[in-house]
């Protein structure tokens, strides 16, 4: 029994930024902006292009005024509020059409036929319900974040093992033990998957309904901005969303690998 | 139990733990169906350990499936204590051939153990003791906060012991789980099997399609005959106890028991 096991729950994963991925990137994104400067300076001076010193300055000066931080906290809102409501509703939806055969047969269609539609071509719809509001944003992030985290669940939970489920049986375990301390962990692979692809749409949808929509946040202050013709402002918003979907999509994948660490897809060595 | 008196037309009720009667197991309707199980009639009395062998495919993880309540008889009924099983009994527990999926890998050792218990009401206190205990038995005590996955295959084997010790069945029943391990391992887990009935008291129904295996743990040996499947005979095996892998296999009337058994397998 001189077995050696590994101790750590977290063993060593290719990550996705080793060292020297985030040096290459690093400088393609400092080039970028170079060559950036360069045009604003030169052959685009006269367009509404606004050189990246200006759009820091405007950055900065964004980051001291509070209006800015409480729109911020308001697409963040929007855009968390919506995803928490999808994965509830997806997760408790796809649970149960994954485990009676009759009411996945029965939606089977339905979904198909609503998943493609996006969530800005029903905007008019809830905006006519809702009016230019936060729930507004709230109800479009649900909408769009729904549907991969209810057919991931769906997924995971026909997938699950009938050993498994024969085991907890013969253990008396009743349905919504069983539902709830084998089914949806064993798809929990499936379930993040759809959390991540639903996630990083999340705050785009939230900034969509501001900009198109007229809800309170930052994709309203884009739309202010734009209109009133403050381009280094405009861009200086633009730089904020990348970075914020850049942070939304991190946390989401350190998310996924803390639920998923017993994974074979994210635990290390795979002991037979 | 101790209502049995009071029948004295089944005066052997009170030993009896399983009963098996005229048991028939069909898959599929129609043109599909397919009879696995044909008429099996055999009892198992507290306390014995019985194993059931017969060739591969011959029916009898379904057996065991029917008799752990997991899938209801197509005629016949198999009974424990007298009352026909219909659902999982609490008092029996099940260890799967396939024991690697049965573990959950998302849950340590110890977590997979507990949550049976857990759910059953038992009390925190007791729950640790009870894996404790069932750990210790199964020598894995050291290895109670990794995760399955990190064990090897005869460990995980354990697991799923252990598991099935912590839940304290009267009856164990176990399907082919000594299948995918090393000589060496098997024969410690068998000697495992036959400490735990002893420490514990179960009575332990034991599939296998090792002969040896059959012969060296059993009080008796059901034989099984394939499609579709019947008891072709039952064999008490009345080696000593408690049996030695050397001297046991080398006892003659072992050498003799084993022969029987082969050659009823052989008939088909
Ligand atoms: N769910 C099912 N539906 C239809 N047929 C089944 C099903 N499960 C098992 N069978 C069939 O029943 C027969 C007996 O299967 P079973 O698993 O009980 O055999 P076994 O004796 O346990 O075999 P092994 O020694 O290989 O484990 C096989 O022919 C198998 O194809
Ligand atoms: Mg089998």
């Amino acid at each position: 029994m001189a077995i050696t096991v590994t101790r750590d729950r977290m063993a060593p994963v290719a990550t996705r930024w080793t060292g020297s991925g985030v040096a290459v990137g690093s400088t393609a994104v400092v080039a970028c902006l170079l060559a950036w400067e360069l045009a604003a300076r030169g052959p685009l001076a006269d367009a509404p292009f606004p050189t990246v010193v200006e759009i820091v300055r405007s950055l900065l000066g964004l980051l001291a005024t509070g209006a800015f931080w409480s729109s911020l906290g308001q697409t963040l809102t929007t855009a968390l509020m919506g995803l928490a409501l999808a994965i509830g509703a997806g997760v408790v939806l796809g649970v149960l059409l994954g485990s009676v055969e009759f009411a996945y047969r029965s939606t089977r269609l339905i979904i198909e036929i609503l998943k493609p539609i996006p969530p800005i071509v029903i905007m008019p719809l809830v905006i006519l319900l809702l009016g230019p509001s936060a729930e507004m944003g709230v109800v479009l992030v649900l909408y769009g974040c729904v549907w991969p985290i209810l057919i991931q669940t769906v997924a995971g939970v026909r997938d699950a093992d009938p050993v498994l489920i024969d085991t907890a049986r013969s253990f008396g375990f009743g349905t919504a033990q069983r539902a709830v301390q084998i089914v949806l962990p064993g798809a929990a692979a499936f379930i993040v998957t759809g959390v991540r692809i639903a996630g990083s749409a999340a705050f785009v949808i939230a900034v969509v309904s501001e900009l198109v929509g007229g809800a309170p946040g930052i994709g309203h202050e884009l739309f202010v901005t734009q209109n009133a013709g403050l381009y280094s402002e405009m861009y200086a918003l633009v730089a904020v969303m990348g970075g914020v979907g850049l942070g939304f999509n991190t946390a989401l994948h350190a998310f996924e690998k803390w639920m998923l660490h017993w994974h074979p897809s994210v635990r290390g060595e795979v002991t037979a | 139990m101790t209502e049995v008196v009071t029948e004295p037309n089944v005066p052997q009720q009170a030993e009896r733990r399983l009963t098996i009667e005229g048991l028939c197991k069909t898959y599929g309707s129609g043109s599909n169906a397919k009879t696995v199980l044909d008429g099996l009639t055999f009892d198992v009395n507290a306390g014995e350990f019985v194993c059931i062998v017969g060739p591969s495919g011959a029916g009898k993880t379904t057996l065991l499936k029917c008799l752990s309540g997991l899938l209801p008889p197509t005629s016949g009924r198999a009974c424990l204590d007298g009352e026909a099983i219909t659902g999982p009994p609490e008092k029996l527990a099940l260890v799967f051939q396939e024991y690697t999926r049965s573990l959950m890998p998302w849950l340590t050792v110890e977590k997979n153990i507990t949550l049976p218990l857990r759910n059953k009401g038992v009390s925190k206190r007791e729950r640790g003791e009870r894996t404790r205990e069932a750990l210790e038995a199964v020598s894995l005590a050291d290895s109670r906060r990794h995760y399955p996955w990190q064990l090897s295959g005869g460990m995980q084997q354990r697991v799923a012991i252990a598991r099935a010790l912590a839940y304290q069945p009267e009856v164990l029943v176990m399907d082919e789980p000594f299948a995918s391990v090393d000589a060496q391992t098997r024969f410690e887990l068998e000697d495992l099997a036959q400490r735990v009935r002893a420490q514990f008291g179960v009575t332990v129904v034991f599939v296998t399609h090792d002969i040896d295996e059959a012969v060296y743990l059993a009080d008796r040996v059901v034989v099984l005959g394939s499609s579709p499947c019947r008891v072709r005979e039952i064999i008490p095996v009345n080696l000593a106890a408690p049996r030695d892998q050397v001297r046991t296999k080398a006892d003659p009337a072992f050498t003799e028991l084993r022969s029987r058994v082969f050659e009823l397998i052989r008939k088909g």
